[in-house]
């Protein structure tokens, strides 16, 4: 005879693939009705709002736009946040990579802000310049800061840093504006900057990584060798919150938190399965 | 507009998506090959520009002392031909020498700076609240003891307490690292649900 199977042991047995559906419909009914959840601004999204206004009108920055095609989603729209402000402020800034998966990405990243480009009156190569990539990781972080004339000889394009006004009379570290530099990106190369071009030459700077990596660097910034963090989508909503310009990074926090609502409900329904079953059979023993 | 490339992406995140939403299929296995080829290509051709920028270039402007590690880095495919792999012992020398340089110089001080800058924080004041702070504290301390192997007395009270203490900090910390990593893939789902729409003009 066939065994009657119970309530529980249907809950637990229900079809991944249902608990996936559900979830991208959810995802995708919130996105296109953004909710509007409110963005409590955290300390470490406010230091690197505050970062950013401190630095002085001549200074040039380093961006490490170290960003990864797989975290793209999440930290995109922070990064345009805080890019956003930076070119607002009109603050010059030299780009530079270390993660080979980022170059494919510095274009569409930076369409996305050739109209507040424009509007501030930034030409290429005198308010900013993508030197490119360089391998060789926590290697190239030292020659960024020790020898950056000897490394960076053209930009990305090829044109000689001769002929580049913004790289003139760069030589390391010390010619950049040290107290705020940024770092966009993946966590994975994470490291190289924070151990060389922060912990080694003193170059601090902010942090904007996806969700998990951004928790992991929270003691960075604890201690005070990063100025702020900016963690994933939420921290972008907080940054849009602060610049007061609302953009992906608010609407698809909305979305990341009906996410989380939904997983702590399969989370519930797991354990409810799991112990009422156990104690189903427990009671049949008996 | 729907571009030739918005179509290829469109598809290659369907394929993804059928293992998710319908069963593991040649479409997912193709579509994750195709994503780790093109991610290699890429690489390589990336470290070649660099090494144009870095090397090539300067090397014809005269700094010829850059060819000893291209010669080095070239003695690295020496291990692809039988008999002469020796070769690249001095080249795997230098990456390990150099290697443990970086890391023994940066990265051992940064996990150390942070690590002692963060527990010297006064319990009142620093960026967290006081109770954060006093939380942070004890459960350095606490995971400190629950790794003090060598110290026999680790077994009986009080350490003993701070090694209970020190267990559940670990297991809270991989706990919520686990739901982290969560969130962060959500986001990642979330983004391309995003992306669809978007091509598509719903939103």
């Amino acid at each position: 005879m066939k065994k009657q199977t119970s309530f529980y042991e249907k809950l637990g047995k229900i079809d991944r693939r249902i608990l996936f559906y559900i979830m991208i419909i959810a995802q995708a009914y919130v996105l296109i009705n953004p909710i509007g959840l409110p963005v409590p601004i955290e300390d470490m999204v406010r230091d690197s709002y505050n970062a950013i206004e401190e630095v002085p009108e001549d200074a040039i920055i380093l961006i490490a736009f170290d960003m990864d095609p797989g975290a793209w989603s999440e930290y995109a729209p922070s990064s345009l946040a805080v890019m956003r402000h930076v070119i607002s402020r009109g603050i010059k800034f030299v780009g530079v990579a270390i993660h080979v998966e980022a170059v494919p990405l510095y274009e569409p990243f930076m369409a996305k802000l050739q109209a507040d480009l424009d509007a501030n009156g930034y030409v290429y190569g005198e308010d900013y310049v993508n030197c490119g990539f360089f391998s060789g990781l926590g290697s190239a972080v030292i020659g960024f800061a020790t020898k950056w004339d000897e490394m960076v000889t053209t930009d990305a394009y090829g044109t000689p840093a001769s002929e580049l006004p913004i790289l003139e009379g760069i030589e390391g570290i010390d010619d950049f504006y040290k107290e705020v530099g940024i770092r966009l990106g993946t966590g994975i190369v994470g490291g190289h900057w924070q151990s060389t071009w922060a912990a080694t030459y003193g170059g601090k700077m902010i942090i904007v990584y996806c969700t998990k990596c951004g928790v992991g660097s929270t003691a960075y910034w604890a201690a005070g060798i990063s100025r702020g963090i900016v963690p994933g989508l939420s921290g972008g909503a907080q940054y849009e919150s602060l610049i007061n310009r609302y953009g992906d990074a608010t609407v698809q926090n909305d979305m990341v938190g009906i996410s989380v609502i939904i997983c702590l409900i399969y989370i519930f329904l797991g354990n409810v399965a799991h112990y009422g079953a156990k104690s189903e059979s427990r009671r049949s023993l008996q | 507009m729907i571009t030739p490339i918005n179509i290829i992406e469109l598809t290659l995140t369907l394929f993804v998506f059928s293992q998710l939403l319908y069963k593991d299929t040649i479409l997912y296995r193709i579509s994750t090959l195709t994503v780790l080829y093109v991610a290699v290509g890429n690489a390589g051709v990336y470290a070649i520009k660099s090494l144009q920028k870095t090397a090539f270039i300067p090397i014809m402007n005269g700094n010829v002392s850059l060819i000893i590690p291209i010669v080095l880095g070239l003695l690295l495919f020496t291990t692809l031909i039988p008999g002469k792999s020796w070769m690249s012992r001095p080249s795997y020398g230098m990456l390990l020498a150099i290697g443990t340089g970086i890391m023994l110089r940066s990265s051992l001080l940064l996990q150390l700076k942070t690590n002692i800058l963060y527990v010297l924080q006064p319990i009142i004041g620093g960026k967290f609240t006081p109770l954060d702070n006093l939380i942070g504290l004890i459960i350095v301390v606490s995971m400190i003891v629950y790794f003090l192997f060598t110290v026999k007395s680790r077994d009986s009270p009080p350490l003993s307490y701070l090694s209970f203490i020190g267990r559940y900090a670990i297991m809270i910390g991989l706990g919520t690292s686990f739901a982290v990593a969560t969130i962060t893939r959500l986001s990642w789902l979330g983004g391309r649900v995003d992306w669809i729409l978007k091509l598509f003009g719903l939103i």
